[in-house]
């Protein structure tokens, strides 16, 4: 589903990323952690296409077709989606406008007719009330005035309602109260099945209690330093990442 | 350039014969005739007139205009529901217009040919405690077919204690013309007045809005100014807070594209106590055009706890666009609290990436980002089928203005 090689790409003159290798078959979930600043964000907005980054070596595919070529509306209608660690505000484009929009640019891409308001609607308000969201706050600027937790609902909102084949999901467990990590949770767990992967970036091994990984890398200095199965979390989480720093 | 505004000895003549032609014969033709005398004298305003700092009309001082000559005009749409009254190059073709005997209210400088020239307008009186049951619909309808055409209309909006009515007035038009409107407003006590301006003039028009405001004791005056005009506008909005209580409240929206030049123009004068006045400003400049929002809140010394609230934003959609906003606080007594704050920017990249990332093309995605910026001050319109006429055009204009700017973006 996802092959990268030997990925370099910077901000400016800075390199961030540095010779970066990561395969995501089908079904899959992974999860990278990994010290502040390491690159984990630059390799979620590389791959989504966000501008400002410069490739300079090595190769990421999507389903076989060159993903770095495309433009990031482009990514998105292939079925690529990223949850931001950061998500943004658009005071004066509501929730649903947002929805609206980008359920049916999938539709135009794959060729099929817009999907009618009604349906849409109910489409829509099902999964709202499945992360708890109130379907009143969907009238709202997108993500305007949410608090921290609801912003991170909102971003597994939008991903239910889209049903991408690859979610990059940035920190998407930060900042929630446990309730909220449940329901987060349970909609990453919905929408797993043996034809649609994930990417978990997280700093904890509570989100991984509940979403177990098939695999989990560490990315240090814009590399992937170790990969393991689910219990190399729990060994991070007790010896930190001094020793694979170093090794790196 | 000093020269230039005055009128040139030709043009003046064809002014006097313009005059005797359509005007002398009026009531009030002694008033009128000093009124056009005034602005030969002192000619178009320029750029060394303070108040004309940005809008430069001295190009008009060598033009010769004639009389429309009153034919077809388009199709109007009057709003579903309102009470339509329709000029056609400033002569009443439906409604109720002002009465004959009526004299109008001398101004100065260019808006004196409103005075000299205008022979017709709304007349709206409504009584003490009544409610209009629906809303008036001015269209001022203007051509310049074959030659440029001036027009002049002079409206009249009185409400009586605790009235209310909401008054449409919309302008367009088509070709080379020179239009100006007067609105005189006086609210009494407790009324309430919803004032929707709307402009979409020419390319080639030029068209000049001057709307005076007295607002009484516990009054409110809502005005919503809509303008997405290609041509040159300008309005003078003069607004007096004449009693203890009384409310100003204007949401104005630019949209200009091409070589659209709109210039608005804000007075507020609070004279009394416990006043309270609110601004809210939303500009668009794309391609070449350039627009202007200058804002004054002055209070008297007498007016104490007054709240005044100025908010000006304009958004760039090219690097030929210009925009002008001037917000000013004139304070003459410490009991007050008054505020204001300007933004010129750009579209937030961060929240273009993060609708691209959702799967939203580049230019629907500048398209939303656009319409978001007005929206607060369209969707304030309190009447619905208005705000959805209202929606519909700012979308067209912004559509077209975002299609010009993707074609010279590749161009370039
Ligand atoms: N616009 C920028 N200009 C310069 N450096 C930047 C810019 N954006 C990010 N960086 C740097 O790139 C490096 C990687 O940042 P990135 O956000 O990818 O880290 P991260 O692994 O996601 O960290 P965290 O766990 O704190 O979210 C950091 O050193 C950061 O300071
Ligand atoms: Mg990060």
């Amino acid at each position: 589903m996802l092959e990268i090689n030997n990925l370099h790409a910077c901000i400016g003159t800075k390199e961030i990323l540095k010779g970066l290798d990561l395969t995501v078959n089908p079904g899959e979930v992974h999860a990278i952690m990994g010290p502040n600043g390491a690159g984990k964000s630059t390799l979620a907005n590389v791959l989504s296409g966000r501008p400002g980054y410069i490739v300079t070596a090595g190769s990421a595919t999507f389903n076989g077709e060159d993903l770095l070529a495309l433009a990031a509306e482009e990514r998105a209608c292939r079925g690529l989606f990223l949850g931001f660690q950061y998500p943004v505000e658009i005071p004066g484009v509501s929730n649903l406008t947002l929805l609206k929009a980008a359920i049916n640019a999938r539709r135009h891409h794959r060729g099929e007719p817009e999907m009618s308001p009604v349906d849409l609607l109910a489409w829509v308000r099902e999964h709202a009330r499945r992360v708890e969201i109130d379907p009143k706050m969907l009238s709202r600027g997108v993500n305007e005035g949410f608090s921290g937790g609801e912003k991170k609902r909102n971003e597994i909102l939008q991903m239910l309602v889209l049903e991408p084949t690859l979610a990059i999901l940035d920190e998407t467990d930060s900042g929630l109260d446990i309730d909220a990590l449940k329901v987060v949770a349970h909609g990453i767990n919905t929408l797993r099945s043996p034809e649609r992967s994930t990417v978990l970036v997280t700093h904890y091994q509570r989100l991984l209690d509940y979403v177990k990984p098939d695999f989990v890398h560490v990315l240090a200095a814009g590399r992937i330093v170790k990969s393991g199965g689910p219990e190399l979390a729990l060994e991070l989480e007790e010896r930190g990442y001094g020793w694979l720093e170093q090794a790196a | 350039m000093r020269s230039r505004n005055v009128i040139a000895a030709e043009a003046a003549q064809s002014w006097h014969a313009l005059f005797d032609q359509i005007a002398a014969s009026l009531p009030s033709a002694a008033v009128r005739r000093t009124a056009l005398d005034g602005f030969l004298a002192t000619g178009f305003p320029t750029k060394r007139i303070e108040a004309w700092k940005y809008t430069d009309l001295s190009v008009l001082a060598e033009a010769h205009f004639a009389a429309p000559q009153t034919t077809a005009h388009p199709a109007l749409h009057p709003l579903q529901g309102a009470t339509p009254v329709v000029f056609v190059d400033g002569v009443c073709a439906q409604g109720a217009e002002l009465t004959g005997s009526e004299l109008p209210q001398p101004l100065d400088g260019v808006y004196a040919l409103n005075t000299a020239f205008a022979a017709t307008g709304l007349k709206l009186e409504v009584g003490r405690g009544v409610t209009l049951p629906q809303p008036v619909h001015v269209i001022a309808c203007r051509s310049g077919a074959r030659t440029a055409t001036t027009s002049h209309l002079c409206h009249h909006i009185q409400l009586a204690d605790n009235a209310r009515a909401d008054v449409i007035l919309e302008s367009m038009g088509d070709g080379e013309y020179l239009g100006t409107d007067t609105v005189h407003i006086q609210l009494g006590s407790g009324a309430q007045l919803r004032f929707f301006h709307i402009q979409a003039s020419a390319a080639a028009a030029t068209e000049l809005a001057n709307t005076q405001v007295e607002v009484g004791r516990d009054a409110h005056f809502e005005a919503y100014s809509v303008d997405v005009g290609l041509g040159l506008a300008r309005h003078d909005f003069n607004i007096a807070l004449c009693a203890t209580g009384a409310d100003a409240d204007l949401k104005a929206l630019s949209i200009t594209d091409a070589r659209a030049h709109t210039d608005t123009r804000v007075r507020i004068q609070h004279r009394a106590p416990h006043g309270r006045s609110r601004i809210l400003f939303r500009g668009i400049a794309a391609d070449h055009s350039r627009l202007v929002f200058d804002g004054l809140v002055r209070v008297d010394e007498g007016a104490v706890k007054t709240d005044s609230d100025q908010r000006l934003a304009t958004l760039l959609l090219s690097s030929h666009a210009e925009a002008n906003m001037k917000p000013e606080l004139e304070i003459y007594n410490d009991d007050v609290r008054c505020d204001h704050g300007t933004a010129t920017g750009q579209l937030d990249p961060l929240a273009l990436f993060y609708l691209r990332s959702r799967g939203v093309d580049e230019s629907a995605a500048r398209e939303l980002l656009t319409l978001a910026f007005v929206t607060r001050v369209l969707e304030a319109v309190p009447l619905p089928a208005l705000r959805d006429v209202l929606r519909e055009r700012v979308a067209t204009s912004l559509r077209t203005a975002l299609a010009r700017a993707v074609s010279t973006r590749q161009a370039a």
